[in-house]
Formats: structure tokens, C-alpha cells, sequence
């Protein structure tokens, strides 16, 4: 078990930065997610914690103590990596069993720990095949049953899910998330998979361009993302986007004559003098009735369902946006929306932080 | 159209590919034979013409039935009553040296072209591509452009008519060529391999010796049997660096002129001695080169 520091961590290949100046604790036993679009660096940042890449700044400490020099092997980590890699002249029991092989650990003690894993991941009968004669599922728990057989300080996780069917994937992770519980070892796992990270994250570091966007607990990043990045990036289907002109009465909603009346702007967000932009999650859209008093019309221009839920598409002055909604049968064509109270986040339109604090209606 | 014609209809479509289809082939094993015979006539002839007396050898026209007569294989291998001959003095030398100067030189530039094409395909060095550039270029090079400089240089250092001298012209020459070849065979193994050792707490000798070589058998087979038959034929620096003592079997063939002319049968038990070592090389590891390289469990497809 041990507590990871990143420090100004930085790596460069060439003229290109993966990992600019990157600042991060995570704490003895937590399970962080590193979450981002492919090339963001957040595997460069977990390889490089696992010793395979060079830091070219900073310092990587586990527990105060400065690691950047030791080797992989020296760092008592385990790994899984992205696509299903076992060593395939090995026997499943040997491919498991291969980091504590490595420590010179007396045969009982061998059997003893790969009855462990073996119980933990239902491998029983696997045990006796080659890799190549196991799905892919199974053939990356036993990557897992690998990685922790041995106790590691540390968990490395690089997209361990993605190379298996989506039907075996909601269970993985599942699974993964009990095991890390329960062997309350500290867990880095990467993806580019939204639903794994907010699933499986105690916090989640929201990576962009090489660089932390945000830090927070799934709910917080959800609720209150720090900027336009965070909000577009975490749920599906993306948040809707639309800037703010100054009106009287309140704030015009992009090139359309409706206006958001003051009531519905927080005070601080009013106060700020900034120019602004509006985030609104399509599903905090509600399609209303002519009775519902903040409602304002719009043209809906597309509309399918998904199972029970209806996602429109529809426009405000000259721009489009999304909605979803289960309530309300509607076709395209002339219509009411309203926006759900408090789903309502304001960025400053300049630099795209968020500009207040945003209660979540309960 | 009823069910019945339509039947037959087919029928005749088939009975129709059927025969342009047997035409094909016949067409295509008379010009596989053709070709066939192109390639191994020579072979055969030399092979028969080794086997043949002078008086047969010379007969108009070609005797097919003859006496066997092996006084040229007794040359090159130095036995029997024909090994006494004037014309046999050094033969023998010349095919241990052949053998000497191949299998060392090879096995140098198989050992040295493995760990060159490891470092390149698995470490970013300054200069790399300048490097790889370079190592190739070794290849492009004529022999003849610089045959008089190596000729004097090896004459300076005493390195000429050795086989110390022709085993570091066969590593220079092959070293290059092993080294790409193995590269890209070690570009085709994921890093995984390395990796998961590494972080398993295993040093990379290990990873390399013990995961990464015994994936590569097949490449570092075919690797070898490049440099061998390139070690083994070559003729343009033997022949100028050596004169007495250290001449290859190619050397001493263009060379076997005795008292009585031209030697062709010893000409001709040679030449298939020179074939034979690399039919018997390629047949020792032909499971090597058709052997993949992994087993589709590992890395990205």
C-alpha cells in the first residue's frame, strides 16, 4: 500500500510535451481514475509511474520517497495493460504465478497466494490451458490475477477493459471494483471511457492536451465541472453550449430573442460582469406545456427514441441543441422547452471556467 | 423453364468449367516442368559431370552411361589416389576455409546484427535513423570500389591471406544486413513482453534472453541462412586478399588450373560441394522459417 506524489511531473519526447507540469497525491488505498481523449498523456503519466517511461521534470514519489530513479522492478508495482498480454509458451498457472517466480518466494507460499487468486477470479479450471485457449474476458483476469498475486504497493491499470466485449465489460468492471475494495491497495487505472471512470473512481482526474483539467469525485465533476471541457467531456449526450448576451431584463440566449429572466441567474454569476456561456445537459431539458410559465418556444427539428427515452434535436436562433426527455410525446415542429432548475452552469465564455458555484436541485 | 432444364442448364456450365479448368492445369504443369527443368538442368549436368572421367566428359556426343569415376571428389577432399595430384594440392584447404571463414563470420554477424536490431527496435538513441542509414550503406557498397584499399590495409595489418582477415570481411559485409532483418523482427514482438517481466520484478537481460530471443528463433534462423550464403559465395574479396594460405573453395574453383589444363572434373565435384552446405543449412532450419512468430495471443490484432 502506498501514497503516490506527483510532482511537476513533466516528460518530453523531442519537441513534443505528453505530460506538462503535472501535480497530484493520491492516498493510501484510493482508487483514481485518469480519464481523457486518447493522446491527453494520462497513459504516458501512469507508465511513467510504473517506471517504463522517464520523467524529464518533476519528481514521482510513493510514501515521501523520490522513485524516479529505481526500476520498474524495483517499485513494487503490478500492471495490466490495454490489450490482453500473457505469455503464450506459458500454462494460465505459470503466466500467474510469473512475478513471484521473479522473487526467488518458496513453492508453499506460491501455491498458497495462487489458491488465493485463483478463488477470487474463479480460474479453477483454467488453470491447466494455454492462454490462447481462453476468451478474452478470461484472459485478462488472469492479467489481473497476475497483477495482484504478489501484493503490489501499487495497482497500474491501462485500459484493462477495452479490449473486451461490451457484454463482459459491465461485469468486469463490477468485479474489479469489489477486488480493489477489497485489497484496499491504491489503484491508477486509465480510460478513455467515461461510465468506467464513473463507475469505478473514488476521484477522477480529468485530463486534457497534456494537462489536469480537473480533480474531483465523480459527482462533483459531474455537477460542478470546473470548465467547458470538464462539462462537455463527462456525460452523454455532451452538454449544450449556448452564450449570453446582455438584455434587459436578463440574459439573451445566443442570436434568438429569448431571454433568461434574472430570476433564474444566480446572483454571483449576475454580478460578475463577464461575458458568459450557458451549459445545460440535454437531459436537464424538459419538454412543457403552454401552462408552465418559464417555458419558451422553440422548433424541434429531429426526434428518436432510445428504449424509453426521446432525444430531440432542436434550434434556437441559429443553432442547434440537444434535449432528452421521457415524459412528453412530441413530434417536430413548433414547441415548449424549459430548463430543469439548477441544471443551469455558467462559464465565462473567455477562458471557459465555470463562473459559480451550481446547487443541484434535489 | 422447368426445374428439370434448369438442372441441366447448370450441368453444362459445370461440365464447361470443368474442362477449361483441367486445361489450366495442364497448361501450367507443362510450364511449372518447363521451368523445372530450366533451373535444375545445369544442377544435374553438373552433378554428372562430376561423376564422369576426363575422356567421358569430353565424348561427343555425352555419354549417359558411364563408369563412375570419383577422382574429383578424392581432389577436394584430399583422400584416395587422386589426392596425391598436383592438381589437389590445397583444395581441402580451401574447403575448410570456406567452412571457417562462413560459419564463423555468420555466427559473429548473427550475434552482433541481434543485439544492434534489439537496441534499435526497442531504445531512442540521438542518431538513430543516422545509424540505421549507415549500417545499411555497408550493404550498398561495390566490393570492387574499395578492394585495392582493403587489399593494403589488411597487407599493413597482416591481416591479408588469413582467415581472421576474410572472418571480419564476412562480419563487415553481413553485419548490416542482420541487423535490419532483426530489427524488424523484433519491431513484430509487442514491448508488453519486456514490460510485464519488468514489472514483475525481472531485469531486462532476463526479458531479453529467456521472452524476447526464444520469439525470435525463426528470425534469427533466417537471419543466418542470409548471412551464410552471403559469407559463403563471396568470391571479389577472397580472391584479392587472399593468395596461399586462407583461399576460399569459390577462389580456388576459378583458380584449378593444373599442369594438364583446366581441371573440370574437380571444377565440377567442387561446385557441388559448394552447393551442399547450404541445401543441408536451409533444410536443418526450414521448421524455423515457417514457424510465426507468436501465437496470436499476444499483441495488437
Amino acid at each position: 500500500m502506498a501514497k503516490i506524489e506527483l510532482r511537476d511531473l513533466s516528460i518530453s519526447f523531442g519537441a513534443f510535451t505528453a505530460v506538462d507540469k503535472v501535480n497530484l497525491t493520491v492516498n493510501d488505498g484510493e482508487f483514481v481514475v485518469y480519464l481523457g481523449p486518447s493522446g491527453c498523456g494520462k497513459t504516458t503519466t501512469l507508465r511513467s509511474i510504473a517506471g517504463l517511461v522517464d520523467a524529464t521534470n518533476g519528481d514521482i514519489l510513493f510514501d515521501g520517497e523520490r522513485v524516479n530513479d529505481l526500476k520498474p522492478s524495483e517499485r513494487n508495482i503490478a500492471m495490466v495493460f490495454q490489450f490482453v498480454s500473457l505469455y503464450p509458451h506459458l500454462k494460465v498457472r505459470e503466466n500467474i504465478v510469473f512475478p513471484l517466480k521473479a522473487r526467488g518466494i518458496p513453492s508453499s507460499e506460491i501455491k498458497r497466494k495462487l489458491d488465493w487468486v485463483t478463488e477470487v477470479f474463479g480460474l479453477g479450471d483454467e488453470l491447466k490451458r494455454y492462454p490462447a485457449a481462453l476468451p478474452p474476458g478470461a484472459k485478462q483476469k488472469v492479467s489481473l490475477a497476475r497483477a495482484v498475486i504478489r501484493d503490489p504497493a501499487v495497482l497500474l491499470l491501462d485500459e484493462p477493459l477495452s479490449a473486451i466485449d461490451e457484454q463482459f465489460r459491465e461485469e468486469m468492471r463490477w468485479e474489479l471494483g469489489h477486488l480493489q475494495r477489497e485489497l484496499g491497495v491504491t489503484t491508477i487505472y486509465v480510460t478513455h471511457d467515461q461510465r468506467e471512470a464513473m463507475s469505478l473512481a473514488d476521484r477522477i482526474v480529468l485530463m486534457n492536451n497534456s494537462k489536469i483539467v480537473q480533480v474531483a469525485e465523480p459527482d462533483r465533476i459531474f455537477h460542478k465541472p470546473d470548465n467547458v471541457f470538464a462539462g462537455q467531456f463527462i456525460g452523454s449526450p455532451s452538454m449544450n453550449l449556448i452564450d449570453l448576451v446582455p438584455a434587459p431584463g436578463g440574459l439573451r440566449l445566443g442570436d434568438s430573442a429569448i431571454v433568461l429572466p434574472e430570476a433564474a441567474i444566480p446572483a454571483d454569476v449576475a454580478s460578475s460582469r463577464q461575458k458568459l456561456r450557458l451549459g445545460v445537459r440535454p437531459r436537464d431539458i424538459r419538454l412543457v406545456n403552454e401552462e408552465v410559465a418559464d417555458g419558451f418556444p422553440v422548433e424541434v427539428e429531429d426526434v428518436y427514441s432510445v428504449g424509453r427515452e426521446r432525444y430531440f434535436l432542436f434550434r434556437i436562433g441559429d443553432n442547434e441543441y440537444q434535449g432528452v426527455d421521457h415524459r412528453v410525446e412530441q413530434g417536430t415542429g413548433e414547441s415548449r422547452i424549459a430548463f430543469e432548475k439548477g441544471g443551469l452552469i455558467f462559464f465565462n465564455a473567455e477562458t471557459g471556467e465555470r463562473v459559480s458555484a451550481v446547487e443541484k436541485a434535489a | 423453364m422447368t426445374v428439370a432444364e434448369g438442372g441441366e442448364r447448370i450441368q453444362m456450365t459445370k461440365a464447361q468449367t470443368d474442362s477449361v479448368q483441367k486445361l489450366t492445369q495442364w497448361i501450367l504443369i507443362v510450364l511449372l516442368a518447363a521451368y523445372t527443368f530450366y533451373n535444375l538442368g545445369p544442377i544435374f549436368w553438373l552433378i554428372i559431370s562430376s561423376l564422369k572421367s576426363r575422356a567421358d566428359l569430353f565424348s561427343m556426343p555425352p555419354v549417359w552411361f558411364f563408369e563412375p569415376d570419383l577422382s574429383g571428389y578424392q581432389q577436394v577432399f584430399g583422400v584416395g589416389a587422386a589426392a596425391e595430384s598436383a592438381s589437389a594440392y590445397g583444395v581441402l584447404d580451401s574447403l575448410i576455409s570456406s567452412i571457417v571463414v562462413s560459419t564463423v563470420g555468420t555466427a559473429l554477424a548473427v550475434i552482433l546484427g541481434t543485439m544492434g536490431g534489439y537496441v534499435c527496435s526497442r531504445f531512442n538513441f540521438t542518431g538513430k535513423n543516422d545509424f540505421l542509414f549507415f549500417v545499411l550503406s555497408t550493404r550498398m557498397l561495390p566490393p570492387v570500389a574499395v578492394l585495392v584499399f582493403y587489399h593494403l590495409m589488411f597487407a599493413r595489418l597482416g591481416l591479408a591471406d588469413t582467415r581472421t582477415g576474410l572472418v571480419l570481411v564476412a562480419v563487415f559485409a553481413n553485419v548490416g544486413l542482420a541487423t535490419w532483418i532483426m530489427k524488424g523482427f523484433f519491431d513484430g514482438v509487442p514491448k508488453e513482453i519486456e514490460q510485464i517481466a519488468l514489472v514483475s520484478g525481472y531485469t531486462r537481460l532476463y526479458a531479453f534472453f529467456r521472452l524476447v530471443l526464444p520469439m525470435v528463433k525463426g528470425g534469427i534462423a533466417a537471419t543466418a541462412g542470409f548471412c551464410f550464403i552471403f559469407a559463403w559465395n563471396e568470391f571479389a574479396f577472397a580472391s584479392i586478399l587472399t593468395t596461399t594460405q586462407a583461399k576460399t573453395l569459390p577462389v580456388k574453383i576459378s583458380a584449378a588450373s593444373g599442369a594438364t589444363g583446366i581441371e573440370w572434373t574437380q571444377i565440377c565435384a567442387a561446385g557441388v560441394v559448394l552447393i551442399i552446405p547450404v541445401l543441408v543449412f536451409f533444410y536443418l532450419i526450414r521448421k524455423h522459417l515457417l514457424m510465426g512468430m507468436t501465437f496470436g495471443v499476444l499483441g495488437r490484432r
